[in-house]
């Protein structure tokens, strides 16, 4: 659906985007991470044409905005960070305009069927400037789906909403997930990108640091499964049997508490509950807890940054 | 895509931002105000002229109505080729540009669209001008000469150029107060040149061969002789001075050459807004 390969973008004054290779697929949910000035926004500025690259290739349905541009435009819908409206238009005309753009048979319809479904209809004839931010950011997600594209690009598309808004766009983005459309989502917001995303790239410093699922980042951090176990009647045999187990990597005992981390190769949760049974211990409850993205995206921007400072100091 | 399926998207596509525009601007005050200015400046010089007949028994020029119309056509297309300025640059500025190329919108649909929305706004002005002149002209009881149709045809081509030159000055513009800044600079320049060039004309210099005047005159007039090649202002005038000695094939030309560079300023915004990006 999008291809890049060694994309890049320089400006006289830095280098913004430095050879990013990646790959979204047709009917995925992609994330696109990074902290500020990463260059997700002159990335997505080049996906889209607003920015020439420097260098490198990239296609989009799998050709280039220069080859059929008017056809690959009209199968993408943008919501972009900042939603503008125009002033002297009302939410309807300011739809209406927008429907015309796109050359869509049967405005009306399709307008009122969208303005419907996010609850907006009886606002139409309101500005956008009297709205909400909420409001104006699903005003601006019906722009986006008018021609009901198949690429969806939203930039921080949860940015400044309240938790009923930020439900109210989670809801509309997994509706169009259900629907098939591809969606790239470029966010700060990374509980929002690990309710949604099916694949996740991190951007650091101008680079793709990594581009996988979810697992996939986890086990590029940290290749071990941590499992917290509730225990009764701990006896005092129980941490060497546990340093007996060839699986796991190490444990920390904290009274009825034990905190272990097993190599993530297969599941070895069995074999780690018969050996604490039969150490004498009573076991209460087990849960296996898995790194969160803001952990894993944390790990990877710190260590790029301290990996980075090591080779300048170099 | 074929050429014909591109171009007739990019027809449809300028033809929706033309809509929008052209009615930004007749549902915006500032143009009736800038009409009524431009027609009562008309009716004053018209009324000074009525005047001298009546208090000397003649016509002060030829043809009454070729002045006042001038003026009324230079500040109209001042006015339009400004407000294609402020246009272009605000959106830039605003990020509606931006918004706009999310869509299946271009440089040469943008350009165009925004282009002809003050294109047509101008030639319902110069109607609505030769509606206004007719009237005065009956109120006057002096018949509008034949060749005033003729300068409301010039006037077409050369509002048109001056418009572009807007256009092309907005899109590689980074916003609206830089745009603001080097179109007020042109034509105030191309203005003031014209006007000193006249006002030192009158002057004899002394007979020093180093005489500063003398200096300036000349530079002047070469800088004029540039301008009469570039500005829409010296077309205008030529044009018009032309027609009233009766040299068609003249008066053509300026037709011409206001059309070509017309087409080469709006050329030269499609490539520029391509260079420049729709980004600030």
């Amino acid at each position: 659906m999008i291809s890049t390969r060694d994309l890049t973008k320089t400006y006289p004054e830095v280098e913004a985007v430095k050879s990013v290779t990646l790959n979204v697929r047709a009917g995925e949910v992609y994330g696109f991470l990074g902290p500020n000035g990463a260059g997700k926004s002159t990335t997505m500025a080049m996906l889209l044409g607003l920015v020439k690259p420097t260098s490198g290739q990239l296609s989009l349905f799998g050709t280039s905005l220069e080859n059929d541009y008017f056809a690959i435009k009209n199968a993408i819908g943008v919501v972009g960070e900042n939603p503008y409206f125009f002033d002297e238009m009302t939410a309807w005309e300011f739809l209406s305009f927008h429907a015309d753009i796109f050359m869509i048979e049967s405005k009306e319809n399709r307008i009122n069927e969208l303005m419907e479904n996010v609850g907006l209809r009886q606002y139409a004839n309101i500005r956008p400037s009297e709205y909400s931010r909420g409001m104006r950011q699903k005003l601006s997600f019906v722009r986006a789906l008018l021609h009901k594209p198949d690429l969806l690009m939203l930039d921080e598309p949860v940015s400044g909403l309240d938790p009923h808004g930020i439900r109210q766009i989670r809801g509309l983005i997994e509706e169009q997930k259900k629907s098939g459309t591809t969606i790239f989502i470029s966010s700060h917001i990374l509980s929002e990108i690990e309710r949604t995303a099916d694949r996740i790239a991190i951007m650091h410093k101008g680079k793709l640091l990594v581009e996988d699922n979810l697992d996939g980042l986890r086990y590029s951090v940290d290749q071990s499964v941590r499992v917290n176990v509730e225990v009764s009647n701990v006896p005092e045999t129980l941490s060497g049997v546990l340093s007996d187990i060839p699986h796991i990597v190490d444990h920390n005992i904290d009274g009825q508490h034990i905190e272990i981390r097993l190599d993530a190769t297969s599941d070895h949760r069995a074999e780690l509950s018969s050996a604490i049974t039969a150490s004498g211990a009573t076991i209460i409850g087990m849960e296996t807890r898995k790194a969160s993205l803001e952990e894993t995206f944390m790990t990877f921007t710190d260590d790029n940054v301290i990996g980075l400072s090591k080779g300048e100091a170099q | 895509m074929s050429d014909t399926s591109t171009m007739y998207k990019q027809i449809q596509t300028a033809l929706t931002i033309h809509r929008r525009d052209f009615r930004i601007a007749i549902f915006g005050p500032v143009l009736y105000i800038v009409t009524t200015i431009s027609i009562a400046i008309g009716i004053v010089i018209i009324r000074n002229y009525l005047n001298y007949i009546e208090s000397n028994g003649l016509y002060p020029m030829p043809d009454l109505f070729s002045f006042p119309f001038r003026w009324v056509i230079i500040l109209t297309s001042v006015y339009l080729a400004f407000s294609a300025v402020v246009a272009i640059a605000r959106e830039r500025e605003s990020g509606a540009m931006e918004l706009l190329f999310y869509g299946p919108v271009d440089n040469v649909s943008y350009v165009l669209g925004k282009y002809s929305a003050q294109l047509t706004v101008y030639c319902l002005l110069i109607i609505l001008y030769l509606i206004c002149f007719f009237i005065l002209s009956n109120i006057a009881g002096v018949q509008i000469p034949a060749n005033f149709y003729m300068m409301m045809l010039l006037s077409l081509f050369t509002g048109a150029y001056l418009i572009s030159v807007g256009v092309f000055v907005s899109t590689m513009s980074k916003s609206v107060r830089s745009a603001t800044l080097v179109f007020i600079t042109l034509i105030a320049s191309t203005l003031l040149i014209q006007a000193s060039q006249a006002w030192l004309s009158n002057i004899a210099p002394e007979s020093d061969y180093y005489n500063p005047v003398l200096l300036l005159q000349q530079l002047l007039g070469w800088i004029q002789v540039v301008l009469t090649w570039l500005s829409p202002f010296s077309y205008l005038n030529y044009g018009v001075n032309e027609m009233l000695r009766g040299n068609m094939t003249a008066f053509l030309r300026v037709i011409g050459l206001s059309f070509v560079f017309c087409i080469t300023f709006i050329f030269s915004s499609i490539i520029g807004l391509k260079i420049r990006g729709v980004r600030q």
